[in-house]
């Protein structure tokens, strides 16, 4: 298994495990505690794990002595990143449309909804990057 | 010249368009309010459409018969132009983001911890005309660069 691999792995790992914590802490508190949604929303401080993805460059450190990308590696690197940013386009450009079409052009919304944007659009990419970076190279070590 | 850089350098000119009257509109209305002159500038929109999009399928982009509009290099050309604008739109857009967000929280009196959801539409609009205007420089540069 290549680094591109280990990393699109870990960052998947991670990310899901930040994602389905946040959910089942929100879900927990929201339907067995009765919390009102915005005191539930507090279970999305799990997002928090994806600081760990911050030690990629550590974790994964690179081999001096070997080649560490050649001309494929870089071919899937883009391609996942276009993929990834493509999807995340189509996401952003209707978060930021919804609210208008919902409350109108004279309508407000809370301000918190801008970092939600950003970090739900970063999880996306990562996500989406990474499930590509692992279709592309396959899912398992193949020696190569 | 390929198809490719001639709706480059179009997308330049559109956005250029853009900048420029919205800037002379925002100056000149500024009295009526930010969102009010951005909203007379709908009209722009019949300029991004064929700017932004690409142009519709005819003059002067007509492919001639038995030319090859659209090779290897060209599409690695357009992925890598592709990365770098969605690279200067994710240092452009949380700073953005994170700053009107403790602008509002921090500065504003009234309507505290809110703002007009025409805002976040605006960014959309301009975050596409951030991704193209990065996009189009970049092919630009890069056809430049092969033909050294």
């Amino acid at each position: 298994m290549n680094r591109q691999q280990k990393i699109a792995w870990f960052t998947l790992v991670v990310v899901t495990l930040a994602l389905g914590l946040s959910l089942i802490a929100f879900s927990i508190g929201y339907f067995i505690f009765g919390a009102p949604a915005r005191q539930a929303a507090a279970g999305f401080g799990f997002i928090g794990i994806m600081g760990l993805l911050g030690f990629t460059p550590i974790l994964f450190n690179k081999n001096k002595d070997k080649v560490q990308a050649d001309e494929r590696d870089l071919a899937i690197l883009r391609k996942a990143t276009v993929i990834a940013y493509s999807i995340f386009w189509v996401l952003f450009v209707a978060a930021a449309m919804v609210p208008w079409f919902i409350i109108g052009p004279q309508g407000t919304i809370t301000v918190n909804y801008l970092p939600w944007m950003v970090f739900g659009g970063m999880t996306v990419v990562m996500l989406v990057q990474s499930i590509v970076t692992l279709s592309e190279y396959g899912w398992r070590d193949k020696n190569d | 010249m390929t198809k490719m850089q001639r709706k480059a350098y179009i997308r330049l000119i559109v956005i250029g368009v853009i900048i420029v009257v919205s800037a002379v509109l925002l100056v000149a209305f500024r009295e009526k309010g930010i969102l009010n002159v951005l909203g007379g500038l709908g009209f722009l929109w019949i300029f991004a459409i064929p700017g932004l999009m690409g142009p519709p399928p005819f003059v002067p982009f007509r492919k001639k018969k038995d030319q090859i509009v659209f090779d290897e290099r060209d599409a690695r050309i357009l992925q890598r132009a592709t990365a770098d604008a969605f690279g200067a739109f994710w240092y452009v857009f949380p700073i953005l983001c994170l700053w009107l967000y403790l602008f509002v929280n921090v500065y504003r009196t009234e309507g505290l911890g809110q703002i007009s959801s025409a805002y976040i539409t605006i960014m959309a609009g301009g975050g596409g005309i951030l991704v193209a205007l990065v996009q189009s420089v970049s092919i630009i540069i890069q056809y430049r660069e092969g033909q050294r």
